[in-house]
């Protein structure tokens, strides 16, 4: 008796999620890897491109408008966050000096957004908050809300140290499948994890979003100056004295042999 | 050739660093001044954050002394009774230094700070040099009077009287301190050594004779520079030392060159163009206040 219940429920349940996935649509997902997982920052560090690859995987077996195109591709590059204090000039006594604005919580330490068209385009303002995609989203402010006007400071600021790249060239998506992106970073790069965020997005609606992670790590001398530098500044203090004091101290030999 | 500056968190061109340290190493070696107050300006022109390029500079300067303080110590040219009193003096003035620092950063105005100190002290030291070269130029076929060394009468007066043997003194030592703690503030908020206002101090306000002055002044600048550096490590994280290694690469060499160009020019009338050089900083740096900026903005990690 026992088994007959028990076989009737499985069935029972096993027929409710047969008919759940019949009935709604199994929107298309993504598939994607990067060229790199780690970037190493070293010594002779001139900065470093990667590749982001993937395609939209459609399920076979369904035939439904959400399998069709037109779609697009959003990649978002977003480095570890950093605390930033906002200073801006302002004249007193006929100088410009540093007025301390406001204490930014978190900013990407680098961006960068490209898209098969631009984000603008793609999708309407409430969305693009209410999937946090876009640079504004990734700002945040230690109080209220940042003024509009600081925000494109930062971005403008973060554009000129290449930091922030808002005008990639765009996607192409080959056979509305394929696509591929390659991202540059520049020389000023924080150590950390840097998400890789890919949105398919179809009629002002995002499909699907994978996330990836690239790491970027300082190696070699460049690693263990960091470390000892911030770690143990005891030690690096001393370290730079001995280095400075037996590099003079080496020099004076080797020019005092020759004069 | 790029290069990552581990602190500065920038990449600079290798050359260009050893170029930098190579011509004011040349300069420093024609003339006989340290270096200090001509290269951190150039650093700033070059991009390196203020903070960083005062405290890799004064780790550069311990580098670049300790040869000529070993020579001097050797030929016992140091008065080392004085030189304990002028560091002791600089070792409280660096930590003193170092905290004006390290508070002015918190507050965002160090920049400001560095900066208006530069002004000031390249301003003075460009004018004065200029007219003491002009003046060289035109008594130099004359023959000029030494100056006399003379002792302020308000040095004579003060206690703490002591005796300094190898420079044949019996003064208070309160004003050697207090030389060296002006001089050690110095240090640290500028990155210089400071050479140019302890040698005078020395002769006119100490009244030492000229020949223990460079290397009591050398033994002081390399204790004090090293306190500096070490104290901007730990309170600051402001040392990166491949700038400074890099800088002292080219800095050793462009001195070797400058000691020999100098003894084959007629150094003392080019000593004109230094200070014209000088000026000029000087008023680029004195400009950036006035000028509208081209970003009202700037963002400063929190360390």
């Amino acid at each position: 008796m026992k088994l007959f219940f028990k076989l009737v429920i499985m069935i029972f349940i096993y027929n409710l999620s047969s008919i759940s996935a019949r009935s709604a649509e199994v929107p298309p997902s993504l598939v994607t890897d990067l060229s790199k997982k780690v970037i190493s920052i070293d010594v002779s560090f001139s900065g470093s491109k990667f590749h982001i690859f993937g395609a939209i995987k459609k399920y076979a077996s369904q035939i439904s408008p959400i399998d069709q195109p037109p779609f697009d591709i959003i990649i978002e590059v977003i480095g570890p966050p950093v605390e930033m204090n906002i200073f801006k000039k302002e004249k007193k006594y006929g100088f410009w000096i540093n007025k301390k604005i406001q204490t930014l919580n978190s900013m990407p330490s680098f961006y960068s957004i490209s898209g098969t068209k631009s984000l603008k385009d793609l999708l309407p303002i409430k969305t693009q908050r209410s999937n946090e995609i876009g640079i504004s989203e990734h700002i945040n402010l230690s109080d209220g809300k940042l003024k509009k006007e600081f925000i494109d400071h930062i971005i403008s600021n973060g554009k000129a140290k290449k930091q922030y790249n808002l005008n990639n060239t765009p996607i192409t998506l080959l056979e509305n499948t394929l696509f591929s992106n390659e991202i540059d970073f520049p020389t000023n790069l924080y150590e950390g994890n840097y998400k890789v965020k890919i949105h398919l997005i179809r009629f002002e609606e995002v499909l699907a979003t994978k996330q990836d992670i690239i790491y970027v790590k300082k190696i070699g001398v460049q690693n263990w100056i960091n470390y000892l530098a911030y770690q143990e500044p005891k030690l690096y203090g001393i370290a730079c004295i001995i280095i400075a004091i037996s590099f003079g101290f080496g020099a004076s030999l080797v020019f005092r042999k020759k004069v | 050739m790029q290069i990552y500056l581990p602190i500065a968190e920038i990449s600079v061109n290798i050359f260009l660093l050893i170029g930098l340290g190579g011509i004011v190493g040349i300069l420093s070696g024609m003339f006989g001044v340290g270096g200090g107050f001509l290269m951190t300006p150039l650093l700033f022109f070059i991009g390196i954050p203020p903070a960083i390029a005062v405290a890799s500079e004064a780790n550069q300067i311990l580098g670049a002394s300790f040869s000529g303080a070993i020579a001097h110590f050797r030929r016992k040219n140091v008065d080392l009774k004085m030189g304990f009193l002028l560091i002791l003096g600089g070792v409280l003035g660096s930590i003193f230094g170092v905290e004006i620092f390290r508070i002015f950063k918190g507050m965002g105005q160090l920049e400001l700070i560095i900066k208006l100190c530069y002004v000031i002290f390249l301003g003075v030291i460009g004018i004065i040099m200029f007219f003491e070269s002009l003046k060289t130029l035109s008594y130099k076929s004359r023959n000029i009077k030494i100056r006399k060394t003379r002792h302020h009468s308000w040095v004579q007066g003060l206690p703490l009287k002591m005796r300094f043997r190898a420079s044949n003194l019996y003064i208070s030592s309160i004003p050697a301190v207090l030389i060296g703690f002006f001089v050690g503030i110095l240090a640290s908020i500028m990155g210089i050594g400071g050479g140019f206002i302890i040698v005078p101090a020395m002769i006119y306000i100490l009244g030492m004779p000229t020949k223990v002055v460079v290397g009591t002044s050398l033994f002081q600048i390399i204790f004090v520079t090293g306190v500096t550096t070490y104290l901007h490590a730990v309170k600051n994280f402001s040392v990166d030392i491949v700038l400074s290694f890099l800088l002292l690469v080219g800095g050793v060499i462009g001195a070797q060159l400058g000691v020999r160009i100098g003894i084959r020019l007629k150094a003392e009338q080019l000593r004109i163009l230094l200070a014209m050089l000088v000026l000029s900083m000087c008023l680029k740096i004195t400009l950036e206040f006035f000028i509208t900026p081209l970003e009202f903005y700037s963002l400063v990690r929190d360390v």
